[in-house]
């Protein structure tokens, strides 16, 4: 129980076949959570794991899948392969290329694959793969949507046009959320980060939150003055009234977050693949820096973040536009978050390592209600579409301050 | 408590360790006893731990008592072993799995992973057999049984995969 943490799911395999007591100690460990990739088509080892899978011992137990897709087609014959549904199942952490669609079926099926609820989706973009996993589109869209009232930790890894609507509504629909972390993206069209105006109107409901990464823009600055002397403000007909009246809902809103221990509010932009819009174009390529972000200045209310008490890591500066360095706040970080790091966590670090690893991966809840649950036969699924229907659609959504979701999605 | 307070500790076989009160406070079933309760000013018998064992213990305590990152230190389960931890755990697997109860027993978490790890990279990347030889363990499996759990989990998560 305590070593099997340590081994991959290759050498877990082995201990099963070392003799009778230790096919025992490691058969639990060997299927809680799971680490496999689906490299092929439809080999004859992928078969036999998928046989293994719906055996219904074995299926019982699996709480967590950790799934790495060569080529996205895979993900539809993993679906195939494997059971319909997982009884315990919560965590997935799936990476992937990312570059074709993904069917609204093969979405959907994969939804239905917890029956237990979801609580932890992560999402990560293989490595020198050109992809875009579109949320801001039917059926990830409809995802998020269904699993918002159970999710607890929601992660992308690279993926770029990850729609920040989708994310604020997932803040309006999540009350369980823990985890909420949108790295980086290759884009950096608008609605690649939260908008400003928008969140702030918009009822956060996750207030249990305890890491918060996620770019914030579309703030008027108004102590930023382009080539010509004007203020970004001013440009957008905008006072600095107007600027920093809207930087303090912000940081009002952030500063609701109590619990949070880690915040990151900008993340590496990618030039090479940005398409700019006009306004910031020159600032952009030569400074790589996100400009519309919150000031991080006293000036502009950064006086109530003070609430964030347990906060240990606060991550971005390096990529806002941001001025600082004055006493008036170093004394402010000094006096009221004297214990945070400011720079990468180490999740970052670990991600930009490839490594994977993740304390979930060895600590995801035991909680034993097996026996509430009716595991039914078993079956073979052939009819992609027969979902089980765990999840549907229709059911009620906040989607933010704009309750119209078809005018939004045709802005 | 004084800075430099010292706590005695008595082995299994009955020898005594007087050990400063920040090494103890490594071990969380010590921190807590002794929070509780006070320094009641007698030793605290640990039955459950031998003279040989607890003087590793302490060893592993002593080094890394300033270490800030001390309770995280072996979270990582992909992180290399640190050299003295590395040298440290060179020990015989009797050692090494009484370096486990004892860990567990007096709730030091770093020293559970850290020896939790070392047996685990001695599983890691053989065969089953080559694990057999490590462990000295006999293959009780019947030729049907072996069959079928190479056939069910094991087989075709390795070989090809």
């Amino acid at each position: 129980e305590k070593i099997a943490p340590f081994l991959a799911q290759q050498d877990l395999a082995r201990c099963l076949r070392v003799c009778r007591a230790w096919n025992q100690l490691f058969h639990l460990q060997f299927w809680t959570h799971l680490d496999i990739a689906w490299d092929g088509d439809n080999k004859t080892w992928q078969k036999n794991i998928g046989r293994a899978l719906k055996n219904n011992e074995n299926k019982r137990l699996v709480r967590s899948i950790k799934l790495k897709l060569h080529d996205d087609d895979h993900f539809d014959l993993f679906l195939k392969q494997c059971p319909r549904v997982f009884p315990l199942l919560t965590a997935v952490d799936l990476k992937a290329p990312f570059f074709e669609d993904y069917a609204d079926h093969a979405i959907l099926r994969f939804a239905n694959l917890s029956s237990k609820g979801w609580k932890r989706l992560v999402f990560r973009k293989m490595r020198g793969t050109m992809g875009i996993l579109e949320f801001d589109k039917y059926p990830f869209e409809e995802l998020l949507r269904c699993v918002a009232p159970t999710l607890e930790v929601f992660r992308t890894y690279s993926l770029s046009l990850v729609s920040m609507r989708v994310v604020n509504r997932l803040l309006c629909n999540a009350p369980n959320l823990k985890e909420l972390y949108i790295y980086g993206g290759a884009d950096i069209a608008p609605d690649n980060w939260l908008d400003a105006e928008k969140i702030a109107s918009s009822r956060w409901v996750c207030k249990n939150l305890e890491v918060f990464g996620c770019s914030i823009g579309n703030i008027p600055r108004s102590d930023l003055t382009n080539e010509f002397g004007e203020t970004f403000a001013e440009m957008f007909g905008k006072t600095i009234q107007d600027s920093v009246a809207l930087q303090n809902r912000i940081y009002a809103k952030l500063a609701q977050l109590t619990k949070l221990r880690e915040l990151t509010l900008g993340f590496p932009l990618d030039v090479d693949e940005a398409v700019y819009e006009d306004r910031y174009r020159e600032h952009y390529i030569r400074r790589n820096m996100q400009h519309d972000c919150l000031a991080m200045t006293l000036e502009s209310g950064l006086d109530r973040l003070k609430t964030l008490k347990n906060l240990r890591n606060f991550g971005g500066l390096e990529v806002m536009d941001v001025h600082i360095d004055g006493d008036k706040e170093k004394a402010w970080f000094a006096e009221h978050w004297p214990n945070v790091t400011f720079g990468v966590s180490d999740e970052i670090a670990n991600e930009e390592n490839d490594d994977n690893s993740s304390d979930y991966w060895t600590s995801c809840e035991e909680d034993d209600d097996c026996d509430e649950l009716d595991y039914g036969g078993e079956h073979d699924y052939d009819d992609e579409h027969d979902y089980g229907d765990n999840y549907g659609y229709g059911d009620e959504y906040d989607y933010g301050d704009d309750h119209d979701h078809g005018s939004e999605d045709n802005e | 408590m004084s800075a430099h307070s010292q706590i005695l500790l008595t082995s299994s076989e009955g020898t005594e360790f007087l050990i400063d009160r920040d090494i103890a406070d490594k071990s969380m079933l010590l921190k807590c006893m002794l929070e509780d309760i006070g320094e009641i000013g007698q030793a605290v018998p640990l039955p459950n731990v031998s003279g040989p064992i607890l003087t590793k213990v302490i060893e592993y305590c002593t080094h890394h008592r300033d270490d800030p990152n001390f309770l995280s230190a072996n979270d990582d389960v992909t992180a290399d072993i640190d050299e003295w931890d590395l040298e440290y755990c060179k020990v015989d697997q009797g050692t090494l799995y009484e370096l486990i109860l004892a860990a567990n027993y007096l709730d030091i978490k770093p020293l559970m992973d850290l020896t939790c790890k070392t047996v685990a990279n001695m599983i890691k990347a053989k065969s089953p057999e080559e694990i057999r030889k490590t462990f000295n363990i006999t293959n009780d499996f019947t030729p049907e049984e072996e069959d079928q759990v190479r056939r069910e989990n094991g087989k075709d998560w390795v070989d090809e995969h």
